[in-house]
């Protein structure tokens, strides 16, 4: 299967914040690689820009791994797109 | 003349062409359109403006299009109400509503914004419209798409409002319905457009659209004789406007067609989705997330795409925040319609609101200009006012009978002339 990229906010509250969620994706699965673009994080909530890239279904689960754990992930908005 | 001359993050400020793009490359924070000030300075006068057409168009300059409009040539110029019977009531002094009820052709603030998006489409090329929507804008859409002969497609809420649906539908877009809430829409419409080749207004064509908004500010601007309030007070729904607004001055203000006064801009939200006035009031810069649970359904975004720019708004202009439930809503909906005779949606109701207690609270002067945001019709949403007033009274068609209901309504006052 080829190679992807995917680009999504993750948002890190309701105690999540606390845990070292991306480590533990990381070591969960290590075939998936992660950009980590921009991130601000305060007391209560957190929020990271991150970029993955591996295969899809296994971004797919590295990004279900995260939801499990609590942390919401959206899809950045549409980049570029080239019009018609 | 091309006025906007680059796409600029608003995080790492990279630079980036004029193109369908909503996030920037490196750090994936929003961009924007950037003008060169120092051109427009003197082309861009009081004079040109008032020689422009009385549409949204006459700020033309200060839109990023490069050729003529293609969309919403009588959207805009809506009316700035003195509303001096509503400022007897709250005990202020000077009152104004700017009332985008009344806009061209579908009675929001958005046809303001589309206006710009479509005829931004157009010159990009494309021939699909679309729209994540909580009503309003798919209203829009569907009426500019029609009358500029786009294929459109509106996505909404499953649960969406019966009125709401048909007016779109009239105008023959393809209407999808999500399950979920407007948040669940707007997720669906990212990957849409990063899919499908369309335009979607509000995610691929964000940049453009979101600077439709900023006439509503320059209207105020120019409708109060070249004068910035004091106060704006503003709804909050996916952040578009505030900013927009607050922009808008600023630019009135480089240009040197306003003088600066220190304009302040206050955010309104209903107490049920208030993600934006919560993390003000808690000094946060970043909102939590809600979920959504208002009659205010056109501003239940409780995920807002630009809430965070809001925040930093609203900080900067010195402004505050306030949420107001439910019942205080639909109450300043029909005080507004019985001081000014405006009918406005709860979105325009919840600003009202949200004002008066801004204005109790002390956040707001009495003795200082306010201006009041009204971004919705409220004919579109009557369903929520049902149960909000009295039976009306029914008689026979006998003048006895109508003598003793007026006695009855008017409390005795009424003095009925002796029959000839």
């Amino acid at each position: 299967m080829s190679k992807t990229r995917r680009r999504c906010w993750l948002t890190f509250e309701g105690g999540c914040q606390d845990e070292p969620c991306v480590w533990r994706m990381a070591r969960q699965y290590p075939d998936v690689v992660f950009d980590i673009r921009q991130a601000s994080v305060s007391r209560a909530i957190g929020i990271m820009a991150l970029q993955f890239e591996g295969e899809p279904d296994r971004i797919d689960a590295a990004v279900a791994y995260l939801e499990e754990m609590g942390v919401r992930v959206d899809p950045v908005e549409g980049g570029s797109l080239v019009s018609p | 003349m091309k006025s906007a001359c680059c796409l600029r993050c608003k995080e790492c400020d990279a630079e980036y062409p004029i193109e369908p793009r909503t996030v920037c490359d490196d750090c994936f924070g929003p961009v924007e359109t950037i003008y060169d000030y120092d051109a427009l300075e003197g082309v861009v006068t009081r004079d040109s403006i008032e020689a422009g057409p009385l549409s949204l168009w006459r700020y033309r300059h200060l839109l990023p299009i490069d050729g003529e409009p293609q969309a919403g040539m009588r959207s805009g110029w809506t009316p700035l109400v003195r509303a001096d019977r509503l400022a007897a009531e709250l005990g202020v002094r000077e009152l104004y509503i700017k009332d985008d009820s009344t806009n061209y052709p579908t009675f929001s603030y958005k046809d303001r914004v589309v206006a710009v998006a479509l005829t931004k489409a157009i010159e990009f090329g494309f021939d699909t419209v679309g729209c994540a929507s909580t009503g309003n804008l798919a209203h829009s859409v569907a009426a500019h798409a029609a009358g500029a002969g786009l294929d459109a497609f509106v996505m909404v809420p499953d649960d969406l409002e019966e009125g709401k649906i048909v007016g779109s539908r009239v105008f023959g877009p393809n209407m999808i319905r999500i399950r979920g809430n407007y948040d669940d829409v707007n997720r669906l419409c990212s990957q849409i457009a990063d899919k499908y080749r369309w335009a979607i207004v509000n995610v691929n064509l964000r940049p453009f659209y979101t600077e439709g908004a900023k006439t509503h500010g320059f209207e105020i601007a120019e409708q109060l004789g070249w004068q910035l309030p004091r106060h704006t007070v503003v709804p909050v729904a996916g952040g578009t406007i505030l900013p927009k607004v607050w922009k808008a001055y600023q630019e009135l203000i480089r240009l040197g067609l306003v003088e600066d006064n220190g304009p302040k801009v206050h955010a309104a939200q209903a107490a049920g989705c208030d993600p934006v006035v919560k993390a003000i009031a808690e000094g946060e810069d970043i909102f939590h997330p809600q979920k959504p649970h208002t009659i205010a359904r056109s501003i239940a975004i409780g995920n807002p795409a630009d809430g965070y720019y809001v925040i930093r708004i609203v900080r900067e202009s010195g402004g505050a925040a306030a949420s107001a439930p439910d019942q205080e809503i639909l109450d300043a909906v029909k005080l507004l319609a019985r001081t000014e005779g405006i009918f406005t949606e709860p979105a325009g109701g919840t600003t009202l609101a949200c004002a008066i207690r801004m204005i109790e609270s002390g956040a707001i002067p009495r003795d200082e200009p306010i201006c009041i945001c009204v971004t919705g019709n409220g004919l579109k949403t009557v369903e929520v006012m049902q149960g909000q007033f009295e039976q009306a009274p029914v008689i026979a068609a006998k003048i006895n009978e109508f003598d003793q209901v007026v006695e009855h309504l008017r409390g005795g006052k009424e003095k009925i002339a002796a029959p000839a």
